[in-house]
């Protein structure tokens, strides 16, 4: 049992020094083998759309049944990153707000939909895949990163999401004019597209030398699957983070908790 | 023959007989002659036509000889500036062979050859042969004598305030440079009106050299009749021009062929070229290039800084993109505005040190066409493990390089050998230019060495990888493309693309900075692992239906650049293994030959273009 004050600060110190320590951990990691005082920026990466949580995702997909009942969802690409899917709904913090916050579309006579998928407030950040599943034909996912609530994206996503509509599926999402828009990801396969917008991938002047980046989504490299060459990824660094980053807050909630019943029991002994 | 003793018959009851033999006699002649003609005929047409045979490859011997002089040039131990042994030159060369290809033209002419031309299937040989012979002395006479010609003036009549290239000269020659290459064009036409296949295969394949020499001369005359229009002006005719010229390292991917390390700057006056400076990416971190490629360009790119980033700056394979952002950053840098640009990387290097000759180094290392690509591209990361030295290595590199080239460009004598190796990188895409002046990009724009992605709707792919690691590991990067037509449906022809990259790479013993990941990933990987940005730029109009990767459905990433749908996926490509990438897609029936993209990088694209029949529309 700690008593004396001295180990109180002890204890204190070595909680704040493990939490402030992960993410200089991660960046020790991404330059572990890097030389210094190079000019080394990141390369270049593929583009991926970003929404805060609490943002919309418009989207406009193309490949399933006439008038097929689609389903959307947002699921962690990592299942080691989060402990469940968000819900859809509930949004408001991020920016957009979805007119219609149901997860479920219907697809026109020519087997295309549009939509508006409101991103859970509580949505917490890290990469993802935006989802849109048909009931007869299948799914069609693209990688969405969620930043932070109020990240870039606010203000953006209006127009675009109701010029969609407003096509009324008239014009296929990748012919009615969004096509080479910035800020548009576009996925294809399986017989289907999907392209999404949220407005917040414009260019960012030195944002890819200086910016720290969010865990990047592989399309075709999924965490679980083998690659020629035996080399496997096992383990995601974003993993790693909510497991270094639940200890630390378990070890400064325990170290809390004791600070907290030696000063009672100070307290006490000076009342005694 | 026994002839009939006339004078000692003269008795008139022999009279009648007489006439009756003289009527069959004649017309035993006459059924002779006519039976002989044709004999005859095709003896003359076979004795005319080896004798043509030996004039064709007195011809092409000329002109063998010719190249191999050029190509050779002069030893490289003659000091500059030396006089040189005195050697037949090109025009004399090419006279020759012209009177030999005329000789053999006048041999296959005449009524024999003429009919015996126009016998049905019989004829097909006699035919090419005649057209063979006819295009030979054309080609030399219309084609090569005025490239000779030209190529002799700028030999001889050099500058007066120098070797440099007589800029007057070119600017008088690109007339006649222009009718050579629209003959060039036309002689390459009736070559392919000529019979394919006949009874008598030698012929045939005799009509498949000679198409095959025209399909490297009619390019080849093109770009000397662009290169006559727009060099004067480009080297600085009516004022000093000044332009980037970007050293790019493939052993790290980039649109355009690798990232832009080493630069320099060359300026041209009057013809002469001279270098101001030299510098590397570090210089230009903070360099900001001015210049609004469209929302489509900012769509495909602009979330990797392009025009902030200088390591960035060439992700499109579309060369005048590149050339943009690096002129407006080098004027952002310095406030000095630029004329154009242009882009090398070591193995051109190495194709015009094998005509200029070795350079050393300040510290001894020889510099050859055998070694610059491994000097610079893997050998140097384990010789300077630190950055600093191995950069300002490659800067001594490029200085040392840089001033042979210019010394050799100079040379009156030596200068051929160079301009025919610059000639070769230009078509093969690996010295490209861009020009900030209209008129000159026009020209340039639809050259190869323009290196723009094209504005046609003709069958078309291209497979552009980006090194998104950070690694210095596309050395070791083997590319396969096999691209492959398949039915046609109603609403185009279905086509599948197959992909294989194979990452070369050894396990173990590489350099630290060759093998450092600098990309943020949620996976483990082990030295030597690749990650690329594998895009495939695909038809006008081309629509993607599957796609798969290494046998399973994947999404790739889809977008369109300058008409050009394309599909871009993210690739874990670790060591010693090989991915395969399959695109299914359905374009526009088309039967124009494909035209395939081929990204300069250390190791040769291997491409397969399987034949593909009309659509029947």
């Amino acid at each position: 049992m700690i008593k004396s004050s001295p180990w109180r600060a002890v204890v204190a110190a070595t909680a704040a020094t493990f939490v402030a320590a992960v993410p200089l951990t991660n960046a020790q990691f991404a330059y572990a083998d890097a030389p210094t005082n190079v000019y080394q920026p990141y390369p270049p990466e593929l583009i991926t759309a970003s929404v805060p949580a609490g943002g919309a995702i418009y989207f406009g997909a193309e490949g399933f049944e006439p008038e097929e009942v689609v389903t959307a969802s947002l699921d962690p690409e990592f299942s080691t990153a989060l402990s469940g899917p968000p819900r859809s709904g509930g949004g408001g913090g991020g920016g957009d707000e979805c007119e219609d916050q149901d997860a479920t579309y219907q697809a026109n006579t020519r087997g295309t939909v549009f939509g508006c998928f409101q991103v859970p407030k509580g949505t917490p950040p890290g990469p993802y895949l935006f989802t849109l599943t048909g009931e007869e034909s299948g799914s069609v996912s693209a990688p969405v990163t969620v930043t932070a609530r109020n990240g870039h994206g606010d203000g953006h996503g209006h127009g675009h999401g109701g010029g969609w509509r407003s096509a009324d599926g008239a014009s296929l999402p990748m012919e009615g004019g969004i096509e080479g828009q910035p800020g548009t990801v576009k996925v294809a396969g399986n017989g289907k597209t999907l392209a999404l917008r949220t407005g917040a991938a414009e260019e960012q002047p030195g944002s890819i030398g200086t910016s720290q980046r969010e865990g990047l989504a592989l399309a075709g490299y999924d965490s679980t699957s083998h690659v020629s060459g035996s080399t496997v990824p096992t383990e995601t660094d974003s993993g790693l983070n909510w497991v270094l980053l639940g200890g630390a807050a378990g070890l400064a909630a325990v170290a809390v908790k004791t600070v907290t019943v030696v000063r009672r029991r100070h307290a006490r002994t000076e009342q005694g | 023959m026994r002839m009939p003793r006339l004078w000692k018959h003269p008795e008139p009851h022999h009279a009648d007989s007489l006439v009756g033999w003289l009527g069959r006699r004649r017309a035993r002649l006459l059924v002779g002659a006519l039976a002989g003609l044709p004999l005859v005929g095709a003896g003359w047409i076979v004795i005319t036509g080896l004798l043509a045979r030996d004039e064709l490859l007195a011809s092409q011997q000329a002109l063998n000889s010719l190249r191999q002089q050029i190509a050779a040039g002069p030893p490289a131990e003659v000091p500059v500036g030396n006089a040189m042994p005195v050697k037949r030159g090109p025009d004399a060369a090419v006279r020759a062979a012209a009177a030999h290809a005329a000789r053999a033209h006048r041999l296959t002419t005449g009524p024999a050859w003429y009919s015996a031309a126009h016998v049905p299937v019989l004829g097909g040989p006699v035919r090419t042969v005649r057209g063979a012979a006819e295009a030979a002395e054309r080609l030399t006479r219309d084609v090569l004598s005025p490239l000779a010609d030209t190529a002799t003036e700028l030999t001889t009549d050099t500058a007066k305030d120098g070797g440099h290239l007589n800029l007057s000269v070119l600017r008088r020659a690109a007339p006649a440079l222009g009718q050579a290459s629209r003959s060039a064009s036309d002689v390459r036409t009736e070559v392919d009106e000529l019979p394919r296949r006949t009874w008598l295969p030698a012929v045939d394949r005799a009509r498949a050299q000679l198409a095959e020499r025209l399909d490297r001369i009619v390019p080849a005359t093109v770009d000397a009749a662009a290169a006559a229009r727009v060099m004067p002006s480009m080297l600085g005719e009516r004022g000093p021009r000044r332009y980037v010229v970007v050293f790019e390292n493939t052993a790290e991917a980039r649109g355009t062929g690798g990232l832009p390390g080493a630069f320099a700057v060359l300026t041209a006056d009057r013809g002469r070229l001279a270098f101001e400076h030299f510098g590397n990416d570090t210089e230009m971190a903070d360099a900001v290039a001015a210049v609004d490629l469209g929302d489509e360009y900012a769509a495909s790119h602009g979330h990797n800084a392009p025009t902030t980033t200088w390591v960035n700056s060439n992700l499109s394979p579309h060369f005048p993109y590149a050339a943009r952002i690096w002129t407006a950053a080098w004027e952002d840098h310095t406030g000095r505005k630029t004329d154009g640009a242009f882009a090398l990387d070591p193995s051109a290097l190495s194709g015009l040190l094998a005509a200029s000759g070795s350079v050393r180094l300040p510290d001894g290392t020889a510099v050859t066409a055998a070694n610059v690509v491994d000097l610079t591209e893997r050998s140097s990361y384990a010789a300077y493990p630190d950055t600093r030295q191995r950069k300002a290595f490659f800067l001594d590199v490029a200085r040392a390089v840089a001033g042979r080239l210019l010394g050799v460009a100079n040379d009156p004598e030596r200068r051929p050998a160079l301009l025919a190796a610059l000639s070769g990188q230009l078509r093969e895409g690996r010295v490209k230019v861009w020009s900030a002046h209209p008129s000159e990009q026009r020209e340039l724009g639809r050259r190869p060495y323009g290196g723009a992605l094209p504005d046609t709707s003709d069958p078309f792919a291209g497979l552009v990888v980006n090194n998104a690691a950070g690694t210095k590991l596309d050395y070791y990067l083997d590319r396969r493309l096999e691209w492959a037509p398949g039915r046609c449906v109603a609403a185009g022809r279905e086509v599948s693309v197959t992909v294989d990259l194979t990452n070369r790479a050894p396990a173990s013993g590489l350099p630290p900075y060759v093998t450092q990941r600098l990309d943020a990933r949620p996976y483990r990987t082990r030295p030597g692992d690749n990650r690329l940005l594998v895009s495939y730029y695909a038809s006008k109009g081309a629509r993607l239906a599957e796609a798969a990767l290494d046998g399973r459905p994947i999404l790739v990433n889809q977008a369109v650049e300058r008409g050009h749908p394309v599909y871009t996926l993210d690739l874990e490509l670790p060591a010693g293994a090989t991915r395969t990438l399959e695109l299914h897609l359905l374009e526009s029936p088309s039967d124009r030959p494909l035209s395939l993209l081929r990204q300069p990088m250390v190791r040769p694209l291997r491409a397969t273009v399987r034949p593909y029949p009309s659509c029947g529309n």
